[in-house]
């Protein structure tokens, strides 16, 4: 298979994932709704003053994006184990790592796609406020949900297997998502602050290394997981 | 079978069985090796190694503690090291290697997280504080219980022994990252108002550095041996189930409907 078709495959599959959810916006839609939600609850997690939410925010947002994130990805297999879609979609010789680059391709939209809701309400209902660093937080966000989505889609297969599916899901994923929630929040205060942007460039560098590692090791792993 | 196989496909190909074969060996050795040395190590830490002059008794609990925290990561080792050969060669046996090796290496995080705050709470005046060992150890603790419930709760037509390999190098991979990134997190914050003690192993008398490598060579011979007994519960438990199975189809032979 060449290069040429090997994309054109991932792509089908991005393709197919994203008219689904056209046709019924059910995925996404929770996801936001339940994203704001988290945020909005997190205010009454003790009566915080200005202070505090500029102080804990990024951290509220990442706790949000982290839960609505899981609950989408639940969805993610679920679905193609419905009606065998699954496999069908083993049957036809595909590379097992192009299934997952298509799958990794179509979360990482619903991902940056559910930032796109979640991060102008968090910004403006904790009073958070980047300094003009509006390139350097897409990057930090698109980073993470680069790297978010590789571990969601690797974990939602993996769950989509066991008799407690949904609800192993986040038992799996949240413990070896801690380097991206740390990341995204440590990187996001550096930003908000006012004074110099301290460690911002490093907690970057470490969310790079992380989407790297994870999204070959997730490909090239993927087959173990899905194959019968 | 030799006892040295004729070419690098083989040695690799028969290396479960040697291991297999090996640890059956050392059984009993290691069983009765692991209590002896056990006891001496609390002859040791009890009555020989001198009361440290600042914490006094809870800094006993160090040679319990480090001991297990070894373990924890030797555990995570072994589960790594199995889960790659199984992927490559497909023996069971490498399954069960892995498999066991997490249950014992699950408990002896819960042994490191125990002691750890048994001792906090007299020294540091709290039972818990996100240090950066602390943080990563408790990770550490949920990745192998997430491995463990993966195990326990896969459909019974999904190949679980491909499945949890891959899980569990993924798991051991992001070990490294995510202690540095707990490292940067923590060192970018205050630290918290505890009395934080300098390295323990930097000016450790000679007395204490006995004491604890004697403990660290006995806790690794327990958790060998524990997790000895559970490869060969796991296979003679296998060997049961292959032998029900000749004899029902012995039986149905024999007795014509």
């Amino acid at each position: 298979m060449g290069g040429g078709v090997r994309a054109a495959t991932a792509l089908a599959i991005l393709a197919k994932d994203l008219r689904l959810e056209v046709r019924r916006v059910e995925s996404l839609g929770t996801m936001a709704v339940f994203g704001v939600l988290v945020v909005v609850i997190f205010v009454f997690a003790g009566d915080p003053t200005p202070e505090d939410l500029s102080r804990l925010g990024p951290g509220a947002l990442w706790v949000a994006f982290l839960f609505a994130g899981a609950l989408g990805f639940g969805r993610w297999f679920a679905a193609e184990e419905r009606n065998a879609a699954l496999q069908g979609m083993l049957l036809t010789p595909v590379d097992r790592g192009v299934l997952f680059l298509g799958k990794w391709a179509g979360a990482t939209t619903f991902l940056l796609l559910l930032e796109l809701v979640l991060v102008p309400v968090a910004l403006t209902m904790y009073g958070l406020d980047p300094h003009g660093a509006w390139l350097e937080l897409a990057l930090l966000l698109v980073v993470v949900a680069v790297g978010y989505a590789a571990l969601g889609t690797f974990f939602a297969a993996v769950a989509a297997r066991t008799t407690a599916g949904e609800l192993l899901l986040p038992v799996l994923l949240f413990p070896l998502s801690v380097p991206l929630v740390l990341a995204g929040a440590e990187g996001g205060q550096a930003l908000f602050q006012a004074g110099p942007r301290e460690g911002y460039w490093d907690w970057l560098g470490l969310a790079v290394a992380f989407d790297v590692i994870f999204g070959t090791v997730c490909a090239i792993g993927f087959e173990h997981v899905i194959e019968e | 079978m030799r006892w040295w196989p004729g070419s690098w496909g083989q040695f690799w190909r028969t290396l479960d069985g040697r291991v297999y074969h090996g640890l059956m060996w050392a059984r009993p050795w290691i069983g009765w090796l692991a209590a002896g040395l056990m006891i001496a190590v609390f002859g040791l830490v009890f009555w020989w190694v001198p009361l440290e002059a600042i914490q006094g008794w809870p800094q006993k609990i160090f040679y319990i503690h480090v001991p297990s925290a070894w373990i924890t990561y030797a555990a995570f080792g072994v589960v790594f090291v199995s889960s790659i050969l199984y992927l490559w060669q497909r023996a069971p046996l490498w399954d069960v290697y892995a498999r066991t090796a997490a249950e014992v290496g699950f408990l002896f995080t819960t042994l490191t997280l125990a002691t750890g705050m048994m001792w906090g709470k007299p020294i540091w005046g709290t039972y818990w504080t996100w240090d950066a060992r602390l943080t990563t150890t408790l990770i550490l603790w949920f990745i192998y219980g997430g491995y463990l419930l993966l195990r326990a709760y896969a459909r019974p037509d999904v190949d679980v022994a491909r499945m949890a390999a891959i899980v569990g190098i993924v798991g051991f991979l992001d070990v490294p990252i995510i202690h540095l990134s707990v490292l940067w997190w923590r060192t970018l914050h205050p630290q918290p108002v505890v009395m934080i003690l300098d390295d323990p192993g930097g000016g450790l008398p000679a007395s204490m550095l006995i004491t604890l490598l004697v403990s660290l060579v006995a806790f690794s011979l327990v958790f060998a041996w524990l997790w000895i007994q559970r490869v060969w519960q796991e296979r003679t438990a296998e060997n049961l189930a292959l032998l029900e199975t000749l004899l029902e189809r012995r039986v149905r032979e024999e007795s014509p409907a």
